[in-house]
């Protein structure tokens, strides 16, 4: 008797993520991820396998989100949860602070385009 | 003990990214000022983005914070192997404003572009730089058909300091972005005390 059923095609976010929704607040839009050079093969859901193959070159939250055309909020658990299982790495070096190196480097690479 | 297999997997490179953020009033031109620079097109993500907690009573279970999602765009400039350039757009919508400041972390410069037929709208983007300390240019986007004033005269209704570049802006045009671009960096370099060769 329900109304909806599985033929609309939509998966409710929380079905992705276990209901869960706490993340690491570490992780920003713009916080880079590779695969873990070595990984162990493990079980893993399609999604995890998705940012999984993503991250063969190092690519954004905001990107794997717009690649996979789901919520932040749904990538930050999935990555989350591949951090837990060592299967990516974050890069740490985040320039947030500006060195005259990368100054002349953006300078540079914009000036190239 | 360091048994390695056969092929040691090597360590992967250590990649940085930095961030610009691109504000502005709704429909300045920010997504085409992205594009017009961006390797690939402007992409479009969904983000919750920390709203107000101002009167909520803080518990040890909850969190004070409430998010809302909000679509922002932003694109990508590989500088080189080892460093990305991430552009993103603050929400067009004025009402979400107040939700940029999860953008500001981690952004080393701003660039607010600014309508001369809207001048007010340009205020909210300028003071929200000034506020959080992101050093920032302004671009004036030169729309068909809007009068074309002079960047002093831009500068002066805008009131910003005289050390922050102002200059010309048609987002459509690749050239100028990148006027802007350098423009923010040569700003920063001065902003830190760093000269730069070239």
């Amino acid at each position: 008797m329900s109304t909806t059923g599985p033929e609309d095609g939509f998966i409710r976010p929380f079905v992705i993520t276990g209901g869960r929704t706490a993340h690491r607040t570490d992780l920003q839009l713009d916080t880079l991820l590779s695969a873990a050079p070595a990984r162990r093969p493990r079980q893993l859901g399609f999604e995890h396998r998705a940012v999984i193959a993503l991250c063969e070159h190092p690519i954004s939250i905001a990107e794997l989100a717009t690649s996979l055309d789901l919520p932040v909020g749904v990538i930050t658990v999935v990555v989350d949860d591949l951090l837990e299982a060592e299967q990516v790495v974050v890069h740490r070096n985040r320039s947030a602070t500006v060195s005259a190196d990368v100054l002349e480097r953006i300078l540079n690479g914009v000036r190239a385009l | 003990m360091a048994s390695a297999p056969s092929e040691a997997p090597p360590a992967p490179i250590e990649v940085s990214a930095v961030k610009f953020v691109v504000a502005g009033g709704f429909g300045v031109g920010k997504t085409t000022f992205i594009g017009a620079v961006s390797e690939v097109r402007p992409l479009t993500t969904e983000a919750a983005m920390t709203a107000v907690s101002d009167g909520v009573d803080d518990t040890t279970h909850v969190s004070a914070k409430t998010t809302t999602t909000v679509a922002l765009d932003f694109g990508r400039i590989s500088i080189d192997p080892t460093l990305i350039l991430y552009l993103f757009g603050t929400p067009g919508q004025e009402r979400f404003g107040f939700m940029w400041d999860d953008l500001a972390v981690g952004a080393i410069g701003g660039i607010a572009l600014v309508d001369t037929r809207r001048i007010d709208d340009s205020f909210v983007a300028i003071d929200w730089f000034e506020a959080r300390k992101v050093p920032f240019v302004v671009g004036v986007n030169t729309f068909d058909g809007a009068e074309r004033f002079a960047i002093e005269e831009i500068r002066e209704a805008l009131g910003v300091a005289p050390e922050i570049p102002v200059l010309p802006c048609d987002a459509r045009s690749k050239a100028e972005v990148k006027d802007v671009l350098v423009a923010l960096v040569g700003h920063l370099a001065a902003g830190s005390g760093v000269t730069l060769d070239a």
